[in-house]
């Protein structure tokens, strides 16, 4: 039996491992960036903290320095505008600008804003200020630190009020700039930015580790979790291929799901070849058993045809005619005999009623009464033309009514006998019958009344006495042929030939012993006998041989009753002893010359006042034929006949 | 004057029985064996009975009495047919004859039907 094979196993296009080194890899990236996310972050606001507060405390120490600074320049500015040496002031404040590295600049104004020394800008001194700084510095009657961006600096400026004699005369203004802050903060910001990028590195060191970690886990799990998946699968491949040697050879032994699921397939491959092999041997079975039915079936097909062959040789081969008819008197079937007593062809008349195929009515009337009345069928006769129309054939038909299995009539067949050779048989049987009475009645007739006489009448003399005693001798001697041609006969009827007594005797003797009866007997015949002057001797049967001679010479004399010369010839040829026994009498035909030899044959059967049974030519050619010999006849109507005879040496 | 009786019998015993018995009751008997030549014996010799074998050699015995009837000469001569064919007795009858006798015979058979036909002595 053949598996349908799998024709397109699919691929595994993307595998479990694969995937999962996939997912796991995904995942471990998201996890550590945002780790490392969330630390840098941290890492990055404490940092800042740091920086602020730095830069705070910076500030506030530049502050109090400057604080600390102003005052002492505000008081020596004081004490020299007080002593209106304001080239003085002039001089210690640039000059204090200029040593203290921290300053941008520094501005005195009066409090009318009008400036009196302004380091950065000379030009503006003399000049009222009137910036948003400037006006605000003005308003300040204490110590105040004011921050701010100018020229693209942070900047915080200081203002003194300047108070002579406690009367306020104006401000000093000094501008620090936040430059080294700034420094400051750049140098640090970079310090942080490497130790993020440091931490960065490590992540992406943790990162690169765990993950090399994890995808030889994941592969090594993965490949522990493919593996007997991938041989499940081809197992499975195996298995639709009908390969269930699989099933034998279990190779996984985890307990997991996997575990079980191989189990579980292998317990269904092992299942499903247990089912496999039972429906093998199941379709074997069946195989077998249809092979059988088929061996069977072509056995009875061959049979059938066989004795269909048969039944057809059989039908074909009956002598006899067959016509099979249906229940509505249509011709089914005729074998060659019935084509041809019937004069038709089966091909003409098949399906076609009988009244049209059959000509004969007797037939028809058979054929139709049979299945009217219902009766299983009788025998009639009937007459069919021959060539000589003086003597029709006679038919015997018997028609039987087939049936079938449930005993319903289906037609019937009609077996046409031509019983014309039999009804002649039967003719010349009877005839033979009344011809044998009469030939018993002849000489009985005689015997009887004769003896009766001489048991009756005294006064007979001696002579007549002598007279009629040679009457019933001669009577019974002619009783005694005939009863003697009668058992011959017989015994030729019952097929056991004659029992021939053979002994070596001469011809002649024979011959010499025979003709003499009949020259005593017959006065209107002359017999003329020609036989071989030396002795010829023959191993015969000596009394057959002389009931040959005597019927063949008494048929001579029977059949020319006119008389006439009867020959008797005997010769000697080369290989046998050959008689012929010649008359001038009435002569045959040749249709009576060749029913001669036939049983009960008598050659003018009308003309029974010839003595005979009409057994003797059949007994004369039995004898002959039983010596090896040979007998045939020569005869012409009105000129007379010749048998001649042959007894081998 | 003895009545005469003409038999026609080609067996020579049964015509010698036959001429026996008729000779003992006083007929005056002849002989014929063969059916040619026999009516000119019968017209010669004017019998006063035939007795007819039927199964000759050479005639058949209806076909004789055939003749007879039809000769002026015979016709009158009452006719006994004696033979062996046991199955046309009918027929010898209603051709005319005036007995039929199947042989074997016995004398009285024989006898009895020749004398109701005719008296030895008239």
């Amino acid at each position: 039996m053949v598996m349908n094979p799998v024709l397109d196993a699919p691929a595994v296009r993307w595998s479990i491992k694969w995937k999962l080194i996939a997912i796991i890899t995904l995942l471990i990236v998201l996890l550590v960036s945002t780790l490392t996310y969330i630390q840098v972050a941290s890492q990055k606001r404490i940092m800042e903290g740091d920086l602020d507060k730095r830069i705070e405390l910076m500030k506030e120490n530049l502050i109090e320095r400057g604080k600390i600074f102003i005052i002492n320049l505000s008081q020596q500015v004081e004490n020299d505008i007080a002593a209106f040496n304001f080239s003085r002031v002039t001089e210690v404040v640039t000059e204090s600008v200029r040593n203290n590295k921290d300053i941008k600049y520094a501005v005195l104004m009066d409090a009318a804003g009008k400036a009196i020394i302004h380091t950065q800008r000379p030009n503006l001194v003399q000049t009222v200020l009137s910036g948003v700084h400037d006006r605000e510095a003005l308003t300040q009657n204490k110590l105040t630190v004011l921050s701010y961006r100018e020229e693209n600096d942070n900047v915080i400026e200081i203002v003194q009020p300047v108070q002579i004699s406690t009367k306020p005369w104006g401000v000093l203004r000094l501008v620090y700039k936040l430059g080294f802050l700034e420094q400051e903060i750049a140098s640090f910001r970079k310090q942080i930015q490497k130790e993020i990028d440091n931490m960065i590195y490590q992540s992406m060191v943790t990162i690169t580790a765990i993950l090399c970690i994890c995808l030889v886990i994941v592969y090594l799990l993965s490949a522990r979790i493919s593996k007997p998946l991938v041989y499940l699968t081809e197992s499975a491949r195996k298995l639709s291929r009908g390969d269930f040697s699989v099933s034998s050879d279990i190779q996984i032994r985890s307990r997991d799901e996997v575990g079980v699921l191989s189990e579980t397939f292998f317990k269904m491959s092992s299942d499903l070849r247990d089912s496999y092999q039972k429906l093998e041997e199941y379709s074997k079975t069946l195989e077998d058993k249809v092979a059988e039915r088929t061996a069977e079936l072509k056995k009875a097909l061959v049979d059938t045809a066989e004795a269909r062959d048969r039944i057809d040789g059989i039908v074909k081969s009956v002598a006899d005619g067959l016509v099979v008819t249906d229940i509505y008197n249509r011709v089914v079937l005729m074998n060659r005999t019935a084509e041809d007593l019937l004069g038709v062809r089966l091909s003409e008349v098949i399906d076609e009623p009988i009244d049209f195929a059959i000509q004969d009515e007797t037939i028809r009337d058979g054929v139709r009464s049979t299945l009217e009345k219902k009766i299983p069928g009788y025998a009639f006769d009937f007459e069919l033309p021959a060539n000589d129309p003086k003597h029709p054939r006679i038919m015997r038909a018997r028609t039987s009514v087939i049936t079938d299995k449930q005993g319903r009539q289906t037609g019937i067949v009609t077996i046409i006998h031509d019983v014309t050779h039999e009804r002649e048989v039967d003719r010349m049987k009877t005839e033979f019958i009344s011809t044998a009475a009469h030939e018993l009645r002849t000489p009985l007739t005689s015997i009887q009344g004769f003896s009766e006489i001489m048991l009756t009448r005294d006064d007979l003399s001696d002579q007549e006495k002598r007279r009629f005693l040679n009457y019933i001798n001669k009577q019974s001697i002619g009783l005694t042929n005939i009863v003697s041609d009668l058992l011959d006969i017989a015994r030729i009827e019952a097929e056991r030939g004659f029992s021939l007594n053979k002994v070596p005797c001469n011809i002649n003797d024979i011959v010499n012993q025979v003709v003499p009866y009949f020259r005593e007997h017959t006065q209107k015949h002359q017999f003329e006998v020609q036989v071989p002057e030396h002795p010829v001797e023959l191993v015969v049967d000596k009394q057959k041989m002389e009931q040959v001679l005597k019927n063949l010479i008494s048929n001579a004399v029977k059949y020319s009753p006119e008389g006439g010369e009867i020959c008797v010839l005997g010769r000697v040829t080369a290989d046998c002893f050959e008689v012929a026994i010649a008359d001038q009498g009435i002569g045959m035909t040749a249709q009576q010359v060749d029913k001669i030899f036939d049983k009960f044959y008598r050659a003018d059967a009308s003309n029974t006042a010839i003595e005979g049974t009409g057994l003797g030519m059949t007994i004369v050619k039995y004898i002959v034929e039983g010596h090896g010999g040979k007998i045939w006849v020569d005869s012409e109507v009105g000129k007379g006949t010749t048998v001649k005879f042959t007894i081998p040496f | 004057m003895p009545k005469k009786v003409m038999i026609l019998e080609d067996d020579e015993a049964t015509a010698e029985l036959i001429k026996f018995y008729l000779q003992e009751e006083g007929f005056q008997v002849a002989v014929a064996a063969r059916g040619n030549g026999f009516m000119a014996r019968v017209v010669e010799y004017q019998p006063d009975l035939i007795t007819l074998d039927v199964l000759l050699p050479d005639a058949d015995g209806f076909i004789i009495f055939k003749e007879l009837q039809e000769n002026t000469h015979t016709r009158t001569i009452p006719v006994i047919f004696i033979t062996v064919k046991d199955g046309e007795k009918e027929k010898g009858i209603t051709m005319g004859a005036s007995g039929y006798i199947i042989k074997p015979f016995n004398e009285q058979e024989l006898k009895g039907t020749i004398k109701s036909i005719i008296d030895v002595e008239e």
